[in-house]
């Protein structure tokens, strides 16, 4: 992602950044941008923007936000708001900030983005994940069969990549979590 | 010949970490003259002092060297240490080894070498010392307040009420200074003139204070418990004793709308005759008289005219037919008044910066771009628009409102790379007003970095962001250009690294504070120095704050440097207190390092009489034989008479032409 040559904000887009706030459950304002979100995160090295700078477009409602791989690729670990002077919950906004991006059809990380999908597939049909369907699952995504084969095979061997999946034990009442009136309606946005 | 002792100073790690202190001190006692020769860790300490005392008496020593920090540090605490050991105190010579040599050399052995040096010349000036015994001089107990701000108010009611008398003295026609000028003060809040007029109201009516308003002083003489000050009363045209202040001259003025108000920043009019504002004190108008018809017009009994015609009549004139009092008089002329103070105070406030210095951001010639004291005077409900904000140009209500701070702070090339301190505070205060006035306006603050160190005072710039919805972006401004009814901000968002162009109906441009424009002329009419802005140099930044180098002369508040209210207010407190310590005295021991001129071989040529800065030499004269005197109660010391003086009769004590020459031949020869 590049931020572009000038940014022409006539005004911050005050809609965007409620929906954040909204969907996030964070008030983006808090954030004075210290940067130490981006000084502890482990992802932000490898990311096109690190997190300050989504919270930053993030305040100024910038449609720009949902085109970040950043957000994506978030592992939720809450390093930032652990150690955040504000208590802003970055890793919230950045979940909140998927949630928009995939609506608006802006997936920039298509890869976390089906990861992610067919995580929670595997985890709404078991109640918890099956490693290896979900791996081939994935290779079907991507159209990557050959990728990381060489930690995959060992890992086969060492019983990290069982055959045979487990459920857990009352699968209907916890389904149930992902049929509620609320989940419905936070998915049919 | 004298015994003298010499003592050198580690000063901790100072002077031992560069100068071989030991070294110095073994070689110092093959100095003729030195019977003793000592180092310790810290001289100045209690137990450094008994060491030195007891030396003194031990080795009957009857002038002492001490090597360590500059004489303007510890100078007077040893001169009470060898006057404990029974010697007068002014049998001492410094030399300065930690300003003049560890702190500014960075080899050791030339640092060495320099010690030893500086040591030598200091032992051979010792050695024609002569004792000084200092002279007393009464103290006038009445303070002279220079400025009507809430700097001068607070230092003349502080000291008043400790009992003393104050002349105030302010040039303006009201006393108020800015503050009067501002509507709202942060971190509260609370209304500027709601919490100043009482004070004015004070000052105007407490039995120790009279006030002098429209005045100027001119001229300072004498010192530290006796100034001769001249005061300028500038003829107001009105006498303030019959004036009832009824303004009804101020209505009737019919140059009433056509002058800018400087009290509004020049964005209201006022008179010829006018009040500057509501609550002013005194109540009393003034005639400007560089506007007024009737002043300005010729003076019928200076024109000649040919017989049979009339002569011309005064233009005007209508404030005197109003006035029922009587109360104007146009004879009224400007008058010096004459008073002793035993000390000053300077009070004498600051300025704001010039917009018309910064062209990118329109150099004031676009009217939506305005400063933040014009804003303090729009959103003041007696302020030109009775408190509404609104664009200049047009009148309409502001839809999005962008502040810039820094203005005239901060930038080097402008020439004040020093911060401001009340810019960032203001603007925060500004944009909540907004918000407040303005619900459905957009504010932008443009900044740099957010100072708001002050009680309060971070909590509140969050709360202008926070709960106000001020929208705070990192970046300074590069210019503002006019476009479709608008303006154009080319700007920056730092954080983000990008720039960035926004549209605005009006900027509001937080102007720095800068020094009074008379600042440096008044510092010389009273001896004093001025930093390199022209703010008031004090004493000591830390320990002797509010303190100025003349001594019994004290500032407060931003003739300083640039500070807010609470800061203001505190160091008028603390200026009072010093007055009332110097008060608290009936006599003073005055300096004896002065001049004094030998009549013997004073030729009475006057040239010392000529170059003394204090006009403390008079020429006398004795049985036929005219010479110059010295008044040493007026004497400051500084040696200009005696560099003057061809024959060698004037001879600053302490600082003898003998002793400076034997202190070089010390250094050339030993």
């Amino acid at each position: 992602m590049v931020l572009g040559a000038t940014a022409r904000f006539k005004s911050i887009d005050v809609d965007l950044k409620k929906e954040i706030d909204r969907l996030s459950g964070q008030k983006v304002d808090m954030c004075y941008l210290c940067g130490k979100c981006t000084a502890g995160c482990p992802v932000a090295p490898y990311q096109d923007i690190p997190p300050h700078i989504v919270l930053r477009l993030a305040q100024w409602g910038s449609s720009k936000v949902l085109e970040s791989k950043m957000i994506w690729n978030c592992v939720a670990c809450a390093t930032c708001y652990t150690r955040c002077p504000n208590d802003v919950d970055v890793a919230k906004v950045c979940e909140a900030i998927t949630q928009i991006a995939k609506r608006e059809g802006i997936v920039a990380d298509p890869v976390a983005s089906a990861l992610r999908e067919k995580f929670v597939e595997s985890v709404k049909n078991n109640g918890r994940v099956h490693e290896l369907p979900l791996a081939m699952a994935m290779k079907v995504a991507t159209k990557d069969y050959l990728g990381d084969l060489d930690v995959g095979i060992p890992m086969f061997f060492q019983g990290k990549f069982p055959l045979f999946g487990h459920q857990i034990k009352d699968l209907n009442n916890f389904q149930k979590l992902f049929n509620s009136k609320k989940a419905k309606k936070e998915g049919d946005k | 010949m004298s015994r003298v002792g010499v003592f050198i100073c580690h000063c901790g790690a100072n002077i031992a970490g560069k100068v071989d202190v030991a070294k110095v001190s073994d070689d110092a006692i093959n100095i003729p003259g030195v019977v003793y020769s000592s180092h310790q860790k810290y001289s100045c300490s209690e137990a450094g002092q008994k060491v030195i005392i007891d030396a003194i008496k031990e080795n009957h020593i009857d002038k002492v060297v001490i090597g360590s920090c500059s004489p303007k540090m510890h100078e007077n605490t040893f001169r009470k240490t060898i006057e404990q050991a029974g010697l007068n105190p002014y049998m001492l010579e410094i030399a300065n080894l930690r300003e003049h040599v560890s702190w500014v050399t960075a080899d050791k052995d030339s640092a060495t070498r320099k010690a030893f040096d500086l040591v030598k010349a200091a032992v051979g000036k010792v050695s024609f010392a002569k004792p000084l015994t200092p002279g007393q001089v009464t103290v006038e107990k009445r303070a002279l307040v220079i400025g009507g701000g809430i700097a001068g108010i607070q230092a003349a009611l502080d000291i008043a009420n400790m009992g003393y008398e104050v002349v105030m003295v302010e040039k303006e026609p009201s006393i108020g200074g800015r503050m009067a000028q501002l509507d709202k003060t942060f971190p509260t809040l609370d209304c500027s003139a709601c919490i100043l007029s009482p004070r004015m109201v004070d000052v105007a009516q407490h039995p120790n204070i009279r006030l002098l308003t429209y005045s100027e002083v001119e001229n300072v003489n004498g010192y530290v418990g006796n100034f001769n000050v001249t005061i300028r009363k500038k003829a107001k045209f009105v006498d303030e004793s019959i004036c009832t202040g009824c303004l009804e001259c101020v209505t009737k003025c019919p140059l009433k709308k056509k002058i800018p108000n400087e009290f509004e920043n020049g964005k209201a009019p006022r008179g010829a005759i006018y009040v500057p504002f509501a609550q002013a004190v005194p109540k009393v108008p003034v005639i400007d008289k560089e506007h007024c018809q009737w002043l300005l017009s010729p003076d019928p009994d200076t024109i000649e005219v040919a017989e049979g015609e009339k002569k011309p009549k005064r233009k005007c004139g209508v404030c005197q037919k109003k006035c029922e009092q009587g109360a104007i008089n146009f004879e009224m002329e400007d008058e010096l008044i004459n008073e002793k103070f035993g000390a000053i105070v300077l009070a004498t406030g600051f300025n704001l910066f010039d917009q018309k210095k910064y062209g990118e951001y329109g150099a004031g010639e676009i009217p939506d771009v305005i400063t933040g004291l014009d804003f303090e005077r729009m959103v003041n409900s007696s302020g030109p628009t009775e408190g509404k904000i609104v664009r200049p140009s047009n009148g309409e209500k502001p839809k999005k409102v962008a502040f810039i701070q820094c203005v005239g702070s901060r930038d080097e090339a402008k020439g004040v790379p020093y911060c401001s301190r009340i810019c960032c505070m203001y603007t925060a205060k500004q944009a909540i007003l907004v918000r407040e006035k303005l619900p459905d306006a957009e504010v932008y603050v443009f900044y740099m970095d957010i100072r708001a160190a002050g009680k309060g005072y971070e909590e509140f710039v969050l709360r202008a962001q926070r709960e106000y919805g001020a929208n705070y972006v990192r970046g300074r401004v590069s210019r503002i250009y006019e476009q479709d009814g608008h303006l154009v901000l080319k700007a920056a968002d730092t954080i983000l690294g990008m720039p960035l162009e926004m549209e605005a109906d009006m900027v509001i441009l937080a102007t720095g504070s800068i020094a009074r424009e008379d600042s440096v002329a008044l510092a010389n009419t009273i001896g004093i120095t001025t930093d390199a802005y022209g703010f008031i140099s004090e004493v000591h930044p830390k320990l002797k704050p509010v303190e100025v180098p003349r001594e019994g002369v004290f500032a407060c508040g931003a003739a300083l440097s640039p500070r807010d209210i609470p800061d203001t207010v505190a160091t008028a407190g603390a200026v009072a207190a010093k007055v009332g310590v110097l008060f608290s005295n009936d006599i003073l021991m005055s300096d004896p390092m002065v001049a004094n001129i030998d009549p013997m071989i004073c030729v009475a040529c006057g040239a010392c009489v000529e170059v003394c800065p204090y006009s403390a030499i008079t020429m006398e004269e004795f049985r036929g034989k005219k010479f110059a005197k010295v008044n040493e109660a007026m004497c400051q010391g500084c040696g200009t008479c005696s560099a003057a003086c061809r024959p060698g009769a004037a001879q600053l004590r302490g600082q003898t032409d003998e002793q400076i020459l034997k202190s070089i031949e010390a250094v050339l020869q030993w």
